[in-house]
């Protein structure tokens, strides 16, 4: 066993080692310094790989330190309204996001990596070693960060130790139990999970959504106890003398099961394609491309439209958005369709439901602020419009015309920058007057005052929203152009950003700012960044478009 | 019309890759560029296209009497697996290469006339490029050169994967064009090379040199050729 965790790390120190020397000789400076000579030098590759071990290693505590810190202290202090953050709210909070997010989170074992594709099917390493030497990595990995990181975080809510060793020991098994969940899974639905884009969607709202709803049951319903209920279970003994015996189970299961090849074969099989260099294989499968795909039945016919008044790029593009409807457009109609349902049913029920028709009303005359609530409603609708339409893009348009050098000419990048903002613009613009028609179809049914001003500042900043997300994604991608022709994202800046804008929306949402503050904010930051943005692509796009 | 390069010196790191290469290409002449691998003809083709940028040196296009500096618009590319938009139908790639070329085309052809000349089937025309052979796209990319006619056509490993029948139509193809351009491709199959080239250039030891002519079609030409690029440096 110690010998294979010496070799997996062997493996992927010396991968850590190699891509940063590769990329050391991509800077300026290091350029002339470093000579291809420095692969051969063994003495200083051992080195530098232990010292990439030990830096990825307290990486993961950091990373775990400010996951806690993110996810026990700040997400409670915004759930709590700024007021003081206590430790049930810190428990409850890690409670969800870390206990039931880390039963249903990724798996060393199943999800597919680089490293588990040299050691498995390069270096030949036995599948059932390979995956008990990771699920032992990993633990360790958890348990010297998780521990650490919830008891000094702990102190700063006035935890004691023992319920913070409690706590965090309950953490590091919910992975232990999610190990075996994902075996279990990934078996019966021949499928996996970590890279599967449904589960994922499935994942990242499921988890926030049990989060809300306990607050709000907790809110209307204080004498039930709920959220301290639920902190005082996960830091007692026999909670976690039960998470403890689970994890027993699970090691066990682990140990004795024999299928291992099997279980992970199709993540090995997912990984060798992706290894395969697009140029030989554009049917390439890839999970960040992997919804964008178009399908010959299903999108090969558009109707009820002439594409011969257009000429050029702009036949090009609006042939792009007439075959990509389905993905791309109908999501927002659809999203449309809920907010007008919505309102049909408030009004039925404002109308014939008498018991209902003063919530309704109250809920009407106080709707404006709830207006923390959009940012994050347009987000994620337009993640459809305007993010996966930038992926459908590179994936099945820029990826092989970039290639030409009549389509990298700074007027082309430009002008079908132009055309593509204005169709996306169109399409967001679509949902946000039905927001805004909604709000005054159900503000005058209800018989509320309108107030001309804050109405028409609400209008402003939803269609402001509307504009930012339009820009936001399309100047990200002209101006990062993060997918690399293997199909992978290359540039970090822009998961950064992009995990960025999801905490800020999410934030702000439980924020609940009043109105008048913050719609200024929205509309002021919308305009700033609108203009900024369209400056900087128009300067830097010609440039930063390209294949990498 | 004369493709010349002119002392073009090209290195990655410490790897070299052309040391004060000369050549010159002439119009109407398919040239056959062979070399082992990793010797630079796909580098090659990236600096004369203006993808990579010489270390020092110049690339010449000479149509009339006068050398002016290679322009990317004078360059039509082949890569050895087609890329191609996958979400335009075959007809609408082509309406779409015809738009954005109109300035440079004369004698425009209708689209359905231009499918004729490569022999893309009625039916065919009108599917997802997505769902193209590997020989259909091929086909395509040859016909955006017989639409646009840029003066230099590279080709990089083509009519390596095609069946028998596609490779010479492509080869027919070729043939045809070349009275109008410099075409250049590169190769690893020497029997290709013989078949369908005027000329056979070398690229070993950073530099290309021409192959003597009569050796191209006698018998002892690949045993020639081996002798060559095995004399190491």
């Amino acid at each position: 066993m110690f010998n294979n965790i010496k070799t997996i790390s062997y493996v992927s120190g010396t991968t850590k080692t190699n891509t940063f020397f590769y990329f050391l000789k991509k800077l300026p400076i290091f350029k002339k310094l470093v000579s291809d000579e420095i692969y051969s030098f063994l003495d200083i590759k051992a080195f530098v790989s232990i010292v990439m071990v030990v830096c990825s290693t307290l990486f993961n505590i950091f990373i775990k330190f400010a996951y806690v810190f993110i996810f026990g202290i700040g997400i409670a202090l915004t759930a709590k309204n700024y007021k003081s953050i206590d430790s049930t709210l810190f428990i409850f909070s890690l409670t969800v996001f870390s206990i039931l997010g880390g039963l249903l989170k990724g798996s060393a074992i199943c999800d597919p990596s680089d490293e588990k594709y040299t050691c498995i099917k390069l270096l030949k390493m036995p599948a059932k070693d390979y995956c008990i030497s990771k699920f032992i990595l990993s633990l360790f990995n958890n348990t010297i960060s998780f521990i650490p990181a919830v008891i000094v975080l702990g102190l700063i809510v006035k935890l004691s130790i023992l319920q913070s060793l409690l706590l965090s020991v309950n953490i590091v098994c919910a992975h232990v139990i999610s190990e075996v969940i994902h075996m279990y899974l990934n078996k019966k639905f021949n499928t996996i999970l970590g890279s599967n884009v449904p589960y994922s969607f499935f994942y990242i709202i499921f988890i926030p959504a049990v989060f809300l709803s306990i607050l709000l049951l907790d809110r209307y319903y204080t004498h039930l106890n709920i959220i301290p209920t639920i902190s005082d279970i996960s830091t007692s003994i026999p909670f976690t003398l039960i998470m403890i015996c689970l994890s027993d189970l699970c090691f066990i299961y682990i140990k004795k099961y024999n299928n291992y090849y099997d279980l992970i074969k199709k993540s090995l099989q997912q990984d060798e394609i992706k290894k395969v260099s697009i140029r030989q294989n554009m049917q390439g499968s890839n999970n960040t491309f992997k919804d964008v795909k178009l399908k010959d039945d299903k999108d090969l016919v558009i109707k009820g439209k002439n594409f011969d008044k257009y000429t050029g790029y702009q036949y090009l593009n609006e042939i792009f958005f007439a075959r990509h409807k389905r993905l791309l457009i109908k999501p927002v109609y659809n999203a449309i369709g809920v907010i007008f349902g919505v309102t049909l049913v408030t009004l039925i029920s404002y109308f014939l439901v008498p018991t209902t028709t003063p919530y309704i009303h109250d809920i009407m005359a106080e709707f404006l602020n709830l207006f923390s609530l959009f940012p994050f409603l347009i987000y994620f609708v337009t993640l459809f419009s305007s993010e996966r339409a930038c992926r459908a893009m590179f994936f099945n348009c820029d990826i092989s015309l970039l290639s030409y050098s009549y389509y990298r000419k700074p007027k082309v990048v430009l002008e079908t920058f132009k055309i593509r903002l204005i169709k996306i613009f169109k399409t967001n613009l679509l949902l946000c007057l039905s927001i805004c028609l909604c709000y005054l179809i159900l503000m005058i049914a209800t018989k509320n005052v309108i107030n001309i001003y804050d109405t028409g500042l609400f209008f402003i900043s939803i269609i402001s929203l509307g504009a930012f997300f339009s820009i936001y994604h399309l100047f990200a991608y002209y101006i990062f152009q993060p997918f690399s022709t293997e199909l992978n994202v290359k540039n970090p800046f822009y998961s950064i950003l992009n995990v960025v804008i999801y905490l800020i929306c999410y934030v702000s949402m439980q924020l609940r700012l009043p109105l008048l503050g913050f719609a200024i904010a929205v509309i002021s930051i919308s305009i700033i960044f609108c203009i900024v943005a369209l400056i900087l692509v128009y300067k830097l796009a010609p440039k930063t478009f390209r294949i990498k | 019309m004369i493709l010349k390069l002119e002392n073009i010196n090209k290195s990655f790191g410490e790897k070299q890759i052309f040391n004060n290469a000369n050549f010159t290409f002439e119009k109407g002449k398919i040239y056959g560029l062979l070399g082992r691998n990793g010797a630079g003809k796909t580098t090659l083709f990236n600096c004369i296209s203006g993808d990579l940028k010489l270390d020092s040196g110049n690339i010449y296009l000479n149509e009339n009497i006068e050398d002016t500096p290679i322009s990317t618009d004078n360059i039509g590319m082949v890569y050895s697996t087609p890329i191609l938009p996958d979400f335009l139908t075959g007809y609408e790639f082509i309406k779409f290469y015809i738009d954005i070329n109109k300035d440079k085309v004369d004698n425009l052809k209708t689209i359905d006339e231009y499918f004729e000349i490569v022999k893309l089937e009625k039916e065919d025309r009108h599917k997802l490029i997505k769902s193209y052979s590997h020989g259909m796209k091929n086909k395509l990319q040859m016909l955006c050169f017989i639409i646009s006619k840029p003066p230099v056509i590279l080709l990089d490993e083509p009519l390596t994967s095609f069946d028998v029948v596609v490779a010479l139509e492509m080869k027919k193809l070729l043939k045809e064009l070349k009275h109008d351009h410099i075409i250049i491709f590169s190769t690893h199959i020497l029997q290709l090379a013989t078949d369908l080239c005027d000329e056979v250039v070398i690229l070993h030891q950073h530099i290309l040199s021409e192959t003597n002519q009569e050796l191209l079609h006698s018998p002892e030409f690949e045993a020639k050729l081996i002798d060559i690029l095995k004399d190491e440096e």
